[in-house]
C-alpha cells in the first residue's frame, strides 16, 4: 500500500465524491460509509491482481479501472424515486404546490400592481391588463420551476431532502413537532397582532400622533429640528384612514389565525393557517406598494423630504416580500414534514 | 447491475446499430430485475454473518459458472437501495449492513432481514412460476421442484414444505392448499 497508490485511490474517490447527489453529501455518516466500501473493494480487487504479491500501481489501476467511471457510480447513488413525467412520483405533489403558490402570488401581485400603478381609476382595465399580461410570466416562472424540479428528480431528492440543513437534521429527528408548533411565539404574535389590529382600526388619528412622537423624538436625537412634528394631527383623510382600515383587519386577522394555531400541532391544519397568513402578507404587500405611489399618504402623517418618504415606502414593500416568502419558505418545510410524517407512518 | 452474460457481446456480433441498440435495452432490462433475484440469493447464502460487496461478486460469478457479470461500480449502490428502498410514502429494508475490521482492512457486510427473505421468495416463486408458462411457447422444459416447495396459489410465493405448517402465504395471506 504504498503513497502513490493510496493516492490513486483517494483521487477516484474524490471524484465520486465530487458527483455525488447534496442530499447524500450532506450526510457525513452515509458518505464516509460509502467511500469506506468502495475503498475496500479496491484493495480487496487490486490484491486479488496482484496474486500473492502486494499490490502496485497497475493492480490498482486496474481494480479502479473495472469498477467503472466514477461519474456513472455516482449516478447509481442518484436513483431514487419513481419516475412521474420528469419529476419523481415523490416530488410531484409537493412540485403542483409549489406551483399554485407561484401562480396565486403572482397573479395575486400583477393585479394590484395594475389597479394601483398602471389603471388606478379604471378597475375594469386593471382586471383586464392582469389577465392579458399574467399568463407569460406565470408560464415563465412555471417553466423555471419545472427545470428545478426536473434537476432535483434527477438527483433523486425526496422531500424531506429539502426540508432542513444538516445542523438542524438532529433537533428535528428528536421533535419535527418543534419545527412548527410554537405555542409562546403563536401567543405572542397573535395577541400583539389583534391588539395592534384594533388600536389602528379604532384609534387611528391617536396611534399616528404617538408615532410623530417617536419619530420628531428620533429626529431631535440626530440634530435636526422637529418642531413640525410638535403640532397634532387632527384628522386625516378618507383614503389614509380607509388604508389603515383594511390593514387594522388584516392584523387582527392575522393574530387570530397565529392564536388559533395553539389549538393543534396537526401538520395540515398549521398548513391551512399558514395559507391564511399568506394571503395577510398578498394584502399588506398590495398596501404598502399602494403607499408607494401615494407618497402623499405618508406625507399627511410625517412631514419629510420625498426622498425619505419613498425610502420609507420602499422598506415597507420589501418587508412586504420577505414576510411572503419566509411564510411560503415555512409552508414548504411543513409540507416536507408532513410528508416526511406520512412516509414513516406508512413504513 | 449485471450488464451482460459474459461471451454475449453484442457489439462485436451485431452490425446494425438499431437491431442491436434494440437488443442491449431488452437485455438490460431483463437483466436488471434477474440481477436483485441473484444478489439478494448470495446474500441469504451467508446468512446472519452476511457478505462484504467484493465477495458477493465473486460468489455470483462463482455461482453462475462465469456467466453472469456485474458491473462492479453498480453494486454498491444497488445495495444500499436494497437497503433502504424508498417510495412516496413507504420504506423497505431487504437488506442491513454492519461494519466489521478484518485485518486493517474495514468492511461493509449485508445479510437478509425477515422482510427480505419474504419478498425474496415471492421473486423467487413469481420468476420461476413465469419460466414455467412461458417454456410452452418458447420451446424448452422447466420441472419445479414440488417436492420441497409450493407455489402460493394467488401470488406465486415460494415456499418450502417445512414452512408449510403456517398454512397461510406470508406474503399475500391467501390459503395454502397443496
Amino acid at each position: 500500500m504504498t503513497l502513490e497508490n493510496e493516492k490513486l485511490v483517494e483521487n477516484f474517490l474524490k471524484e465520486i465524491k465530487k458527483h455525488l447527489p447534496d442530499w447524500l453529501k450532506s450526510n457525513e455518516e452515509k458518505l464516509d460509509d460509502i467511500m469506506l466500501e468502495i475503498s475496500s473493494h479496491i484493495w480487496d480487487s487490486a490484491q486479488e491482481i496482484a496474486g500473492s504479491e502486494e499490490p502496485n500501481t497497475a493492480s490498482v489501476q486496474e481494480a479502479i479501472t473495472r469498477l467503472g467511471n466514477p461519474k456513472e457510480i455516482a449516478r447509481n447513488y442518484k436513483k431514487r424515486g419513481n419516475p412521474k413525467y420528469f419529476i419523481s412520483e415523490e416530488l410531484w405533489s409537493i412540485y403542483m404546490k409549489v406551483n399554485l403558490y407561484l401562480i396565486a402570488i403572482l397573479f395575486g401581485l400583477i393585479m394590484i400592481v395594475q389597479i394601483v400603478i398602471v389603471e388606478p381609476n379604471n378597475l375594469q382595465q386593471a382586471v383586464a391588463n392582469t389577465l392579458t399580461t399574467s399568463y407569460p410570466v406565470i408560464i415563465t416562472f412555471i417553466l423555471v420551476v419545472i427545470a428545478i424540479f426536473v434537476g432535483l428528480s434527477d438527483e433523486g431528492y425526496f422531500p424531506k431532502d429539502l426540508v432542513l440543513d444538516e445542523d438542524k437534521k438532529a433537533d428535528k429527528e428528536e421533535d419535527p413537532k418543534s419545527q412548527y408548533y410554537k405555542p409562546d411565539e403563536f401567543v405572542l404574535s397573535g395577541i400583539l397582532g389583534i391588539f395592534f389590529g384594533l388600536i389602528i382600526i379604532i384609534l387611528p388619528i391617536d396611534l399616528l400622533n404617538l408615532f410623530r412622537i417617536i419619530v420628531g423624538f428620533i429626529i431631535g436625537l440626530v440634530g435636526s429640528d422637529p418642531s413640525a412634528f410638535s403640532t397634532e394631527l387632527v384628522s386625516i383623510s378618507v383614503e389614509l384612514q380607509t388604508l389603515l382600515v383594511i390593514m387594522g383587519i388584516v392584523s387582527v386577522i392575522v393574530g387570530i389565525t397565529n392564536l388559533a394555531k395553539i389549538r393543534t400541532d396537526d401538520m395540515k391544519f398549521h398548513l391551512n393557517m399558514n395559507i391564511i397568513l399568506l394571503i395577510g402578507g398578498v394584502v399588506d404587500l398590495g398596501l404598502s406598494l399602494y403607499v408607494l405611489v401615494n407618497l402623499h399618504l405618508l406625507l399627511e402623517v410625517l412631514p419629510l423630504s420625498e426622498n425619505i418618504l419613498l425610502f420609507f415606502a420602499v422598506l415597507g414593500v420589501l418587508a412586504g416580500l420577505v414576510d411572503i416568502f419566509s411564510t411560503i419558505s415555512r409552508n414548504i418545510k411543513l409540507y416536507g414534514l408532513l410528508e416526511e410524517g406520512n412516509h414513516s407512518s406508512a413504513s | 447491475m449485471i450488464n451482460n452474460i459474459k461471451g454475449n457481446d453484442l457489439s462485436t456480433v451485431i452490425e446494425s446499430e438499431a437491431h442491436r441498440k434494440f437488443l442491449e435495452n431488452f437485455e438490460s432490462d431483463l437483466l436488471r430485475g434477474i440481477g436483485k433475484i441473484c444478489i439478494l440469493k448470495v446474500v441469504k447464502k451467508h446468512g446472519k454473518t452476511g457478505v462484504y460487496g467484493y465477495q458477493l461478486l465473486k460468489d455470483l460469478k462463482e455461482l453462475t459458472n462465469d456467466m453472469l457479470i456485474i458491473k462492479e461500480g453498480t453494486l454498491y449502490p444497488l445495495l444500499r437501495n436494497l437497503e433502504k428502498w424508498q417510495s412516496k410514502n413507504s420504506e423497505l429494508s431487504l437488506v442491513q449492513s454492519y461494519k466489521h475490521i478484518e485485518g486493517d482492512r474495514p468492511r461493509k457486510y449485508y445479510y437478509l432481514t425477515e422482510e427480505g427473505a419474504r419478498v425474496l421468495s415471492h421473486l423467487e416463486g413469481f420468476f420461476l412460476k413465469l419460466l414455467e408458462a412461458i417454456s410452452a411457447i418458447t420451446d424448452f422444459q422447466i420441472i419445479l421442484n414440488d417436492e420441497k416447495y409450493i407455489f402460493c396459489q394467488n401470488c406465486k410465493t415460494r415456499i418450502e414444505y417445512s414452512e408449510k405448517d403456517a398454512q397461510y402465504c406470508e406474503i399475500c395471506g391467501f390459503k395454502l392448499s397443496t
